[in-house]
């Protein structure tokens, strides 16, 4: 028992030590975050949410594998703090929380979904018009991969500077994050995490069929009365 | 865009304070001072005069885009500024985030990046601008709390070589010099 305190102040002591070596490399303090409530939000819900955002239309036709990419970034927890740059539903950096959705990290954390895929799309639409996404729009494969929105939407994700890099390298090795993922894995993945009921470009996840022709607005909301009509269709002709 | 036509300067007395202080002669690294817009200012020379219309958009973008009302405040808008006196001149270098910036990897496996942003390097004299100047700078910060501890001085650097006429900008981030954001521009 005498002996007890002097081996716990030798543990206190150490844990320190062990605590000050990780601070000083500089990673100690980096711990994810939490901002509100925990979210478990689908790669359905977030397709069905960048559908409804402002982004570019000719991108809103890969929105099933925008939706997997949400889950990729984010598990579909809106409010998650990776420890150093990044929140978010679709990790925004910190500086574009500032640029994009006017506040800071922790109200960035705290909007709704929508409000946080707005401001994603709103980037994305900006970065569509930078050099390195033209250049990549431009070449139907890049390093063996097709170029497709999917490709550009991770050109955009992974920052435009940094698929400038890929771009001018030739090959997909060209830029990777510190986990090892490159533009080409991310667009990939995103993909891969999609929900597979999901379908591109339609209003709604579903069947792809053209629907019904709009009866409450033009020519169709007031016909011509068929004493007027030049061309007459019998119930027989239909 | 600033008219690089003289424009009379009367009453914009709040230069950035601290840089202000700094000598131009020690040839040393001065660290970029911080600045938040959004207390609007009538006296500020950062906001009236080297960043007015990036303000002006992002206010419009926040009441427009995000459909959010400024109750009087300017958008979330912050810059980087060092200023220098040489002799009768003062000259400001400045860069401002915005979303003219490339801000980097969005990506739960990156770390902190410097935002490529747009840099000024404003001359005035007696009261009036002299010259804009335009380029590329890079933009960093270490004022979010939270941020790892070894991106806690991050930082933009700006050193005046006043016989050269020449302004070096350097950007530190996790500890290390960016290459890409080396840079030295002529005042001349």
């Amino acid at each position: 028992m005498a002996r007890q305190p002097v081996r716990m102040v030798k543990t206190r002591v150490a844990l320190i030590a062990a605590l000050s070596l990780l601070a000083a490399s500089g990673h100690g303090l980096a711990q994810r975050g939490q901002y509100c409530e925990r979210t478990n939000y689908s790669a359905q819900e977030i397709a069905d949410a960048v559908r409804n955002s402002p982004l570019r239309d000719d991108l809103k036709s890969t929105s099933c594998s925008l939706g997997g990419l949400g889950r990729f970034e984010s598990g579909g927890n809106k409010g998650v703090y990776n420890g150093s740059c990044c929140t978010g539903i679709f990790q925004l950096n910190n500086a574009n929380v500032q640029k994009y959705a006017g506040t800071d990290r922790a109200g960035y954390g705290c909007l709704s979904l929508q409000g946080q895929v707005d401001a994603w799309a709103r980037l994305t639409n900006d970065g569509y018009r930078s050099q390195a996404v033209r250049q990549l729009a431009s070449m139907e494969s890049f390093d063996g991969q097709k170029v497709d929105a999917s490709f550009i939407a991770a050109c955009i994700q992974l920052g435009t500077g940094n698929c400038q890099k890929m771009v001018s390298s030739g090959k997909c090795s060209g830029f990777s994050d510190i986990n090892g993922t490159t533009i080409c894995s991310m667009a990939n993945n995103a993909g891969a995490m999609s929900d597979p009921d999901c379908s591109d470009g339609s209003g709604v996840c579903g069947p792809t069929a053209p629907g019904d022709f709009p009866t409450s607005i033009g020519i169709a909301s007031n016909p011509p009365a068929a004493a007027s009509a030049s061309i007459i269709v019998g119930p027989t002709d239909v | 865009m600033i008219p690089i036509v003289a424009i009379a300067i009367a009453g914009l007395t709040a230069l950035p304070s601290i840089a202000m202080a700094q000598s131009q002669e020690g040839g040393g690294w001065q660290p970029m001072t911080y600045s938040n817009f959004q207390t609007p200012s009538k006296s500020d020379v950062l906001q009236n005069l080297v960043w007015p219309d990036v303000i002006r958009e992002a206010n419009a973008y926040v009441t427009t885009q995000l459909k959010r009302p400024l109750d009087g405040k300017n958008a979330l808008v912050t810059a980087l500024s060092t200023t220098y006196q040489d002799g009768p001149r003062i000259i400001i270098v400045s860069t401002a985030l915005s979303r003219d910036c490339d801000s980097g990897a969005n990506d739960a496996g990156a770390e902190i990046e410097p935002s490529i942003c747009p840099l000024r390097i404003v001359t005035l004299q007696g009261g009036k601008v002299l010259a804009v100047k335009t380029a590329v700078g890079c933009y960093a910060d270490h004022q979010d709390p939270r941020i790892p501890a070894n991106n806690r001085n991050d930082n933009s650097y700006t050193r005046f070589d006043p016989v050269a006429g020449t302004i070096a900008f350097r950007t530190i981030v996790g500890g290390r010099d960016v290459s890409a954001c080396s840079h030295t521009y002529s005042i001349k």
